[in-house]
């Protein structure tokens, strides 16, 4: 299995990852390289486990936007997809300015990561369809 | 003319006595007119009559000031002591009653703190604690899933569908509750961004439109002033959406004497008197709003649309914060 997808996960809740490692490793062309809990654990992991995919916290220490902005300059090739409770716009939209390619809100069904991971990795975008309908609600009414 | 120089030194001394002796002049010239007058009425012009006067109104002045004015003026001077007494009394009092009123402002402002604080250590807890518990089961149940499909049994498959379905809503829920209870976002804000905030996450929840107003807002409110305006507004917003068919909901702020905060809705409206004791919308609101020694008002009829308004003092320089 040489063509295994390189994910990483970096969250400061250990029973999110641990739920996130089982769910992705048991999928046999996944591989979880890499875990850590704050942004310049992601920043490291990125320059130097240089994964396919990586899954970032927005609450983490040092926040999740921040690294997410970090890695896209050091490693410009990596997938980042948010994995967050936060759905405010504000924190969506600084996510999406930082270069991020996928934002997932937390409480999906394991086979939905799989399926979410999958896309990521054929190289589209993802947003949650809850972020999408507010987002256009916005801009249909702007304050 | 030693002797005027001597008044005049006494007079210079004390206006008091200045006025006294005035005042027995004025006795003085009054007996002596008064007699005079009488004489001539009686007996035509008499030199001798009117050195009579003279001498009458020298023995007299004296006498009349012992026992009518003096007395009078004492008894005045004793009335003007006790009213200094009093006026300094009342000082005092007014002076303790602002330091009690400042004292107690202080006290609901560290109290208000304190419940913020509560209500975000709370929040912080359900997504620290159960929210990731339940992520944590969300992501797991795929690995069961492959096992319940295998056994064919309908039930069991609609049964687990029904199970991932509902802990995704609890999540869901959890989530909205911590995330409403947590407002570490107002420390830097001002009370223009805590209100457009709270509008702003109401429209992205329910949808609707409100509108808003903000006229002559204050720059020095405290952090429990910012809360409460957030809370009162997004209470205000959701009881509108709610109970008033997010009938043209709005929110209008303005500072004249008092910050008014008002949230105001075009619905059904309702009877105040109704509002049962326990019910925690309405009433949390109030309490929440006398805790900062300010007055809630609801203003609503049946038919008639509803407006609560919150009225809070705001202090002219910034008080102290630290709990």
């Amino acid at each position: 299995m040489a063509d295994k997808s390189r994910l990483a996960i970096v969250d400061d809740h250990p029973l999110v990852r641990r739920g996130m490692v089982e769910t992705l490793e048991d999928e046999p062309d996944f591989e979880v390289v890499a875990q850590g809990v704050s942004a310049d654990d992601a920043v490291r992991i990125a320059a130097q486990e240089k994964p396919h995919l990586m899954f970032l916290d927005v609450n983490m220490p040092g926040g999740g936007v921040v690294a997410a902005a970090r890695i896209r300059t050091l490693a410009p090739r990596v997938i980042i997809a948010m994995f967050s409770f936060r759905q405010d716009l504000a924190i969506v939209r600084a996510c999406l300015a930082a270069g991020v390619n996928g934002y997932i809100v937390k409480g999906i069904p394991g086979s939905e990561l799989i399926a979410l991971s999958r896309k990521l990795l054929a190289g589209e975008q993802w947003l949650d369809p809850e972020l999408v309908r507010r987002l256009a609600l916005e801009q249909a009414e702007p304050e | 003319m030693a002797s005027a120089l001597v008044i005049d030194n006494r007079q210079a001394q004390s206006p008091q006595r200045r006025a006294l002796l005035i005042m027995v002049a004025k006795i003085a010239f009054i007996i002596f007119t008064v007699e005079a007058l009488i004489m001539l009425m009686i007996s035509g012009f008499d030199l001798e009559g009117l050195l009579d006067s003279t001498s009458l109104t020298i023995v007299a002045t004296p006498l009349i000031y012992l026992w009518v004015v003096r007395p009078f003026a004492n008894a005045a001077r004793t009335a003007s002591a006790s009213l200094t007494d009093q006026l300094s009394e009342t000082q005092r009092l007014l002076e303790q009653n602002e330091k009690l009123r400042t004292a107690l402002q202080q006290f609901s402002e560290n109290t208000a703190q304190i419940h913020e604080r509560v209500l975000e250590k709370i929040g912080a807890d359900l997504h620290d604690g159960p929210a990731q518990l339940l992520t944590y089961t969300l992501l797991k149940l795929n690995r069961v899933f492959p096992i319940v499909e295998r056994s064919g049994e309908k039930k069991s498959i609609d049964d687990f569908k029904s199970l991932n379905e509902v802990l995704g809503q609890t999540l869901r829920e959890v989530r909205e509750i911590s995330t409403g209870l947590s407002l570490p976002e107002l420390s830097a804000a001002s009370i223009a961004d805590a209100i457009h905030l709270a509008v702003r996450r109401h429209q992205e929840f329910t949808g609707s439109k409100v509108a808003v107003q903000c006229e002559n807002l204050p720059e020095n409110t405290t952090l429990s002033q910012k809360i409460c305006a957030y809370r009162i507004v997004q209470e205000g917003l959701s009881n509108a959406f709610k109970h008033a068919q997010d009938t043209a909901p709005s929110v209008s702020v303005r500072h004249e004497a008092e910050l008014e905060i008002s949230v105001q809705d075009g619905g059904c409206g309702f009877d105040p008197e109704t509002v049962p004791d326990k019910s925690l919308g309405l009433n949390g609101m109030r309490a929440r709003v006398q805790a900062l020694g300010g007055k809630f008002e609801i203003i609503s009829s049946v038919g008639a649309g509803t407006k609560v308004s919150a009225y809070l003092r705001v202090q002219p320089t910034p008080v102290d914060r630290s709990v």
